[in-house]
């Protein structure tokens, strides 16, 4: 099909680059629509934990030369009330109303706003606003001994937590071979670059909102509800967003107290939350702690597999750490029992963090496998193959397009696996050198898209679909598919996203714009194509069954070429088609199917390990990944990169402490909280085996942005484990998890 | 904006231009831009001094906008992305960052595109891990570290740009 394509899967650069590298792209706190300068906001967060305010006193903010207002539950109802599961038309991050009530339910929580003309006032006024509050007692630690536990039975995708099939018990008691062990991963955040900002600007009884957020169209639905307007009344614009990985995917409190703020002052309002606000307004991953256990026959055949998930959520947040899920549909096991408890503490609310589920489930079952092959005698690798399988495990159903095979493969050969020695034996000069590897997986899904194209009279075919693109190249993408579509270059495509006004489409998560876009661009271009075919029709010409070329300003087909000019005369309106699907993939009541589909891969660690101060450092990851076909080389490359990197910040650096006395946390800066610097990144090799999946979308592309850091964790563990004998099963690892085994 | 009596004048040159401005002393320089000149080019992702989105430069030399204050700034030349280039006229090194593929959501990129034509005036060793060493107190939480350095290395070594490398 377009596998001859001369655009697709070419590594064409970003269209937007020009606008992003010249500081030109408009990120939402970077715009400027109005005559009147915003009013600048700055959030007032709960000090404690659990109780109920029982006032604020103001007077030393009252005479600040430039406050404007304070807002909090005292001003009556701002925000319409938000009952779960609302209306079912937005996914909100968490199930309180803001403002609301006089009650706390964790630190951090939104209980007031300033407002001031200069962002300096606002940030003054903020501090010095004293709350006072009535506490309760608050279960914060996580062994909590009075903590509501509950066994949630779904997860949002619609996929069961709760699983088992077959007899884990006997099998278990039948083994020969059999690991047991808990495995821990800590709370960590998105740390985005550009925080969430939301920027409201009324007018009458229509609201813009300039918002960074992941999905525009929930952003409207949730403004729309909490605002009592019709959605059609809201518009919320988000050309350009700073990154999200999850903590701008659902919406959360403080996009409807901007909006209510610049309601009640009928002035634009802007907020931007700090990077400490960011740690405890727009989610985290939650801690986990998962018991893996694993049995197999002598040939290393899994028998039964195990795995237990405790996390938490919060008392206003309903996000589950889907750990087990992985697990579930991985490889070959017919005894397995998957289970998901968490408790009810007084924390801030987790959200999905990129591959929710997948990143820390998989380093538990990932090390968990190494530590099978390990007592097997058996290399890691091959320990994977031979519970390798063609049928979902869940369901029975064959994988629409699985080459899992290939990408041990090509991985184990481009990492250099035939090097790998027996734990803690493998030394170059000062350094331990060990090589690990685990499996990658992530679900293909698609929910319904709306696209329009427009053809105009100068030969420029525009795309317009309510998505965004939060960094994955997907400007470059649309405009990809478009030429593709009709044979021309991307640069005759104008793509425009990001503006919920336009056809909707799915939010920048779960890996899904590309394939959801895909079905809907190839079916808005069989529209398109079909009414300019009948508008040359109409004007007198003889057509062949020959494709459709838009040639700068003609139209092409066969032998035939149109000037654009004739074919749409001075005065007439551009030709618009709308395309579109309402098909689901992956999500509960999705189409009937028999095929299941995920992307797969394979990723492979070298580390080094510095024998004296154990130092761990990455020279080289590889990656290699089945995800459909590659829409831009380029782009796509990149997004694996960052999972990867993603990856060695998971293994090796990220963890937000909490203090189980206050409900603080403890490090809520980049300065505490250490994400990967270039310094920290080393060659990082990437190959995709680019092989479509035409059952998935006619574009044959699966998805690529959670994948990549799904193994990285474990696969960085594993090799450590390589490198020194030591087993860590907690993340992150850190020197001093090494210094005192460390073989001399 | 009015003088009022808790208010400061400074003149400073901003990408050529001179002005004279009356400002809170709490403000940062990175304010300044944003807020009072509407240069949002510069970016904010810490106000802590950690991310460096927000550089700048001041006289020559590559700082934390954020961490500087505006009242000092008075007599100092600063130079901000938008006094770089434009899209309709890059810069070599933007060229590069766009043909590396050196960024994603794009947010950090004006401070790692000013980090890095500092560092091409700063005495670093030739090789990728002085680039490395040099760029780390630019964060990129997508990912684009690689990129960044093989940017950066090609205009340091005066390549032509290939744009559909």
């Amino acid at each position: 099909m377009n596998l001859e394509s001369k655009v697709i899967g070419k590594p064409v650069s970003r269209v937007d680059g020009r606008l992003k590298t010249t500081g030109t792209a408009q990120y939402s706190a970077d715009q400027r629509p109005s005559e009147d300068r915003p009013m600048h906001a700055v959030l007032v967060k709960s000090g404690i934990p659990s109780g109920r305010i029982t006032g604020f006193d103001l007077s030393a903010v009252q005479g600040m030369d430039g406050f404007v207002r304070f807002l909090s539950h005292l001003d009556g109802a701002l925000i319409r009330s938000i009952k779960n599961p609302a209306d079912g038309s937005f996914a909100a991050g968490e199930e309180y109303t803001p403002f609301e009530s006089d009650r706390v339910d964790f630190v951090g929580q939104h209980i007031g706003l300033v407002v001031a003309r200069a962002l300096e006032t606002a940030e003054a006024a903020a501090k010095a606003v004293v709350v006072k509050y009535e506490a309760s007692t608050a279960r914060i630690a996580f062994d909590s001994p009075d903590a509501e536990v509950r066994q949630p039975i779904l997860y949002n995708t619609g996929e069961e937590l709760q699983v088992s099939r077959g007899d884990v018990d006997a099998a278990l008691a039948k083994a020969t071979h059999t690991v047991q062990a808990t495995y821990t991963t800590p709370i960590e955040h998105h740390n985005p670059i550009e925080p969430s900002a939301t920027l409201a600007v009324w007018d009458g009884d229509h609201v813009t909102v300039y918002d960074a957020t992941q999905g525009s169209v929930n952003d409207k639905n949730y403004v729309a509800f909490g605002m009592s307007l019709d959605p059609e009344n809201v518009r919320v614009l988000n050309p350009f967003i700073g990154g999200g990985f999850g903590c701008k995917g659902f919406t959360w409190p403080h996009s409807l107290i901007a909006a209510a703020a610049a309601r009640v002052l009928d002035a634009p309002v802007l907020l931007v939350l700090s990077r400490k606000d960011m740690y405890t307004s727009c989610g985290h991953r939650p801690y986990t702690e998962q018991e893996v256990t694993l049995a197999a026959d002598t040939d290393g055949v899994l028998t039964a597999t195990r795995h237990l998930t405790d996390s938490y959520r919060s008392p206003v947040g309903d996000h589950v750490e889907p750990c087990g899920l992985t697990t579930a549909m991985l490889y070959r096991c017919d005894n397995l029992e998957v289970a998901h408890n968490v408790r009810v503490l007084n924390r801030p609310s987790g959200t999905p963090l990129r591959s929710p589920g997948e990143a820390p489930g998989t380093f538990a079952l990932e090390s968990a496998m190494d530590e099978l092959a390990e007592k097997l005698g058996m290399d890691p690798v091959e320990l994977r193959r031979r519970n390798h399988t063609d049928i979902d495990q869940r369901n029975g159903r064959k994988w629409s397009s699985k080459h899992l095979l290939d990408c041990y493969d090509r991985g184990a050969e481009r990492i250099g696996w035939a090097r790998r020695r027996a734990p803690g034996t493998w030394r170059e000069g000062k350094d331990l050198v060990g090589l690990g590897m685990a499996t990658a997986c992530y679900p293909g899904y698609r929910t319904p898209t709306q696209t329009r194209l427009t053809l105009d009279r100068d030969g420029t075919l525009h795309v317009a679909v309510a998505v965004q693109d939060i960094g994955t190249g997907l400007y470059t993408v649309l405009a990809q598919m478009v030429a593709d579509r009709f044979r021309t270059s991307p640069d005759t495509v104008r793509v425009l996203i990001g503006d919920s006004d336009l056809p909707p489409g799915p939010l920048a998560g779960g890996s899904m714009t590309t394939a959801s876009v895909a079905a809907a661009v190839d079916d808005a271009c069989r529209v398109l194509s079909e009414t300019l075919r009948a508008r040359l029709v109409k004007i007198g010409k003889t057509l062949g069954n020959e494709p459709l070329v838009v040639d700068g300003g003609a139209l092409r087909t066969g032998a035939l070429s149109v000037p654009m000019t004739e074919l749409i005369p001075t005065g007439s309106p551009a030709i618009a088609a709308e395309g579109g699907t309402n098909d689901i993939y992956g999500f509960a009541g999705g189409v009937e199917t028999d095929k299941s589909f995920y992307s797969f891969g394979a990723i492979f660690a070298e580390v080094r390990i510095d024998r004296d101060y154990g130092i761990i450092r990455v020279p080289k990851m590889t990656g290699v990944f089945d995800v459909g076909r590659v829409i831009n080389a380029k782009t796509a490359r990149s997004q694996m990169l960052g999972g990867m990197t993603f990856g060695i910040g998971m293994a090796l650096m990220e963890e937000t402490f909490i203090d189980d006395k206050t409900g603080r946390f403890v490090n809520p800066s980049l300065g505490e909280y250490y994400v990967p610097v270039n310094a920290d990144v080393h060659e990082l090799d990437v190959e995709m085996l680019d092989i479509p999946d035409y059952d998935f979308n006619p574009f044959g592309a699966r998805g690529l942005g959670e994948i990549s850091n799904v193994g990285a964790s474990a696969a960085i563990a594993n090799a450590v484990y390589n490198a020194t004998g030591i087993r860590v099963r907690h993340l992150p690892i850190r020197l001093d998890d090494l210094l005192e085994g460390l073989p001399r | 904006m009015a003088a009022s009596a808790n208010q400061l004048r400074i003149n400073l040159a901003i990408n050529d231009t001179v002005h004279g401005l009356d400002i809170d002393p709490r403000t940062t320089l990175l304010d300044l831009l944003r807020e009072t000149l509407d240069l949002t080019g510069t970016k904010k992702g810490c106000n802590h001094g950690q991310c460096g989105a927000c550089t700048v430069h001041v006289n020559g030399q590559r700082v934390l906008s954020c961490l500087t204050l505006a009242a000092l700034c008075d007599g100092v030349q600063v130079r901000t992305i938008e006094g770089i280039g434009t899209p309709d006229d890059l810069h070599p090194m933007q060229d590069a960052f766009i043909a590396h593929d050196g960024f994603q959501c794009g947010y950090c990129t004006s401070g790692q595109i000013m980090s890095a034509l500092a560092v091409l005036e700063e005495p670093w060793g030739p090789d990728a891990a002085a680039i490395k060493e040099a760029m780390s107190g630019n964060i990129c939480r997508c990912g684009a570290y690689p990129n960044i350095v093989a940017a950066v290395q090609e205009v340091r070594k005066g390549l032509e740009v290939d744009r559909n490398a």
